[in-house]
């Protein structure tokens, strides 16, 4: 799958406060869970492609989420569709079988929520870039750091999001280097061929992540990682009009979203 | 002189999945038996571009042929046979558990016969002087002996073209300089030499030809003699001749690069017969 570390660009959304963001993503993703609908949800689903647009973010990430996404999403809204216990019959499927908790039938309820559920899936993945991709991982410690979370777990927190871009980095450099020495199972037909050839990077990606990590304790205690002082911080980050603003933006939209919800709007 | 194309690339622009503009528009050619330096700054498209030679990345624009195949659809299996490819970290290319085996490995993937593949490898390891460590865990090797490991790989698979990747970054001097005899040895038997190198000191001494890359495209390509005159572009690219070509170019002899020591003697030895001290004398007169 693509690479999804940060691009620097300079855009509106690559000059918010990382904290702005984080909150961005926070009330998009309440939203999404606080309603069932899924045109409402599909709704939501088109603002964050908006901030796509809006950050300069390629699209064609997008379709590249979608494809990886396809299988599992069939499957979860199948589940749905068929066992979600509505009150509308839609479809009918066969005679119930009480032993698995079907009915017979497909239900509309069952098949705006399986929808609603498959769109709440991929407004998440797609939340995620807009923040991770905008936003250099020291200014995100940051930002965590002056929410007043301890400085250990932002570390632990940004340390896990960067190692997966740079896992799936080295994993590709040696599917690569094995292809460079006639390696030819990789661009096989044969799923099974390749799924063994993909086995046989595990060796180097274990043992070269083992390196990084020792490295990366030697690094972390040769500049007195958890030394037990009040730390400064290089980079200082500072809240704009727009930060403001957008901020105020996101809690208005999150209240009206509950309210919305507890009018009984966007409930299936 | 009989010219033969190894490499051809022609309007070539790579755009990656997360829209970073790697390459916008290079066109290069490579004959037989050149011997090429691709430098510039960090992410300036170096790797990207030569990881279209052998198929590992392919063209969002453009076209590429090597040895007179399209590789923009050729099979990267198929291309290892004429590219050589010696990755920047050793580590991503190792992964048997003996050095023999791992010499060995190439061969065998593109269907070399036993004897065959002895031969590749008692060869391959008498050229790169690893007879003392053949029994060794890769992994148990020195950063300077993985890296040669990893040329060894490549040379067993008996390729036209070497391409290394920043062969000398993090080696000492001396680790440096071995590594560079045998990419010359290579290049006196025949072989095509593409080297990715911000060591100028290493181009001005190793190669023949040198492509300066910035920001996804090529920005100059001469002989280092004559690329390295062109001081004001380089420093812009945040690239630095030779010490010892700066101080000619100081003193004003700017019609062609001194590169090494013994140019500089040609030119300031007082009764200088050489071409090179005649030329240089030229030059000075007119500045
Ligand atoms: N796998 C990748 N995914 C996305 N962007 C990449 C990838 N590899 C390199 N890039 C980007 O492409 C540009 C050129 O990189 P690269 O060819 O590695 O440069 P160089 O080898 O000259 O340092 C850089 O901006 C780099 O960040
Ligand atoms: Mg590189």
């Amino acid at each position: 799958m693509a690479d999804v570390g940060y691009v620097q660009k300079d855009t509106f959304l690559h000059r918010l406060d990382a904290r702005t963001k984080l909150v961005l993503m926070l009330a998009i993703l309440l939203v999404v869970l606080v309603f069932t609908n899924p045109f409402y949800v599909l709704a939501i689903l088109f603002l964050v492609l908006g901030a796509w647009a809006l950050a300069k973010l390629p699209l064609n990430m997008v379709a590249d989420i979608f494809k990886y996404f396809t299988g599992i999403a069939v499957i979860i809204f199948a589940l749905q569709a068929f066992f979600y216990p509505g009150q509308t019959n839609l479809l009918r499927i066969s005679n119930a079988i009480p032993a698995i908790g079907f009915s017979g039938y497909i239900t509309v309820e069952g098949v705006m929520y399986g929808l609603a559920l498959v769109l709440r899936l991929v407004v998440i993945m797609t939340v995620a870039p807009l923040l991770v991709m905008t936003t250099p991982m020291s200014d995100l410690m940051l930002a965590l750091v002056k929410l007043k979370i301890p400085y250990r777990f932002a570390f632990i927190l940004t340390t896990a999001m960067s190692l997966f871009p740079s896992i799936q980095n080295r994993a590709e450099l040696i599917q690569q280097a094995q292809l460079c020495r006639g390696v030819g199972d990789f661009e096989s037909g044969n799923f099974f061929i390749r799924l063994r050839a993909s086995a046989s990077i595990l060796t180097p990606l274990i043992l070269g992540a083992f390196r990084d990590s020792q490295i990366l304790d030697v690094a972390m205690s040769s500049r007195a990682f958890g030394a037990p002082v009040q730390r400064t911080y290089l980079l200082e980050s500072h809240f704009r009009r727009a930060d403001y603003l957008f901020l105020a933006g996101c809690l208005l939209s999150l209240i009206v979203a509950i309210i919305l919800r507890l009018a009984h709007f966007g409930v299936v | 002189m009989d010219r033969e194309s190894m490499i051809t690339v022609e309007n070539l622009t790579h755009v990656y999945p997360n829209g970073v503009e790697a390459l916008c528009g290079v066109s290069l050619n490579v004959d037989r038996g050149e011997y090429l330096a691709i430098v510039g700054q960090n992410g300036s498209g170096k790797t990207t571009l030569a990881k279209h030679f052998n198929g590992l990345l392919r063209p969002t624009q453009g076209t590429i042929k090597v040895g007179g195949k399209d590789a923009s659809k050729a099979r990267v299996s198929e291309l290892s046979r004429i590219i050589g490819y010696v990755f920047q970290n050793p580590d991503d290319m190792l992964f048997c558990n003996s050095v023999e085996e791992e010499i060995g490995f190439g061969p065998r993937m593109i269907g070399c016969s036993k004897d065959e593949i002895q031969r590749r490898v008692a060869e391959t390891i008498q050229i790169l002087g690893l007879e003392s460590l053949q029994d060794q865990h890769p992994f148990a090797l020195s950063l300077g002996d993985r890296q040669r490991l990893a040329v060894a790989c490549a040379l067993s698979m008996q390729p036209e073209v070497f391409v290394f990747d920043e062969p000398t970054t993090g080696q000492d001097y001396f680790g440096g300089q071995r590594i560079m005899e045998i990419i010359d040895r290579l290049h006196t038997s025949g072989k095509t030499i593409i080297i990715i190198t911000h060591d100028m000191q290493m181009v001005a001494e190793h190669a023949q030809r040198v492509v300066v890359m910035s920001g996804g495209k090529i920005a100059l390509d001469a002989p280092p003699a004559k690329a390295f005159t062109q001081i004001e572009l380089l420093e812009k690219l945040s690239l630095r001749p030779p010490q010892i070509t700066r101080f000619a170019f100081q003193m004003g002899w700017t019609d062609r690069a001194i590169l090494n020591i013994r140019e500089m003697c040609d030119v300031i030895r007082p009764q200088g017969s050489s071409p090179i001290a005649g030329n240089n004398g030229r030059g000075g007169n007119h500045g």
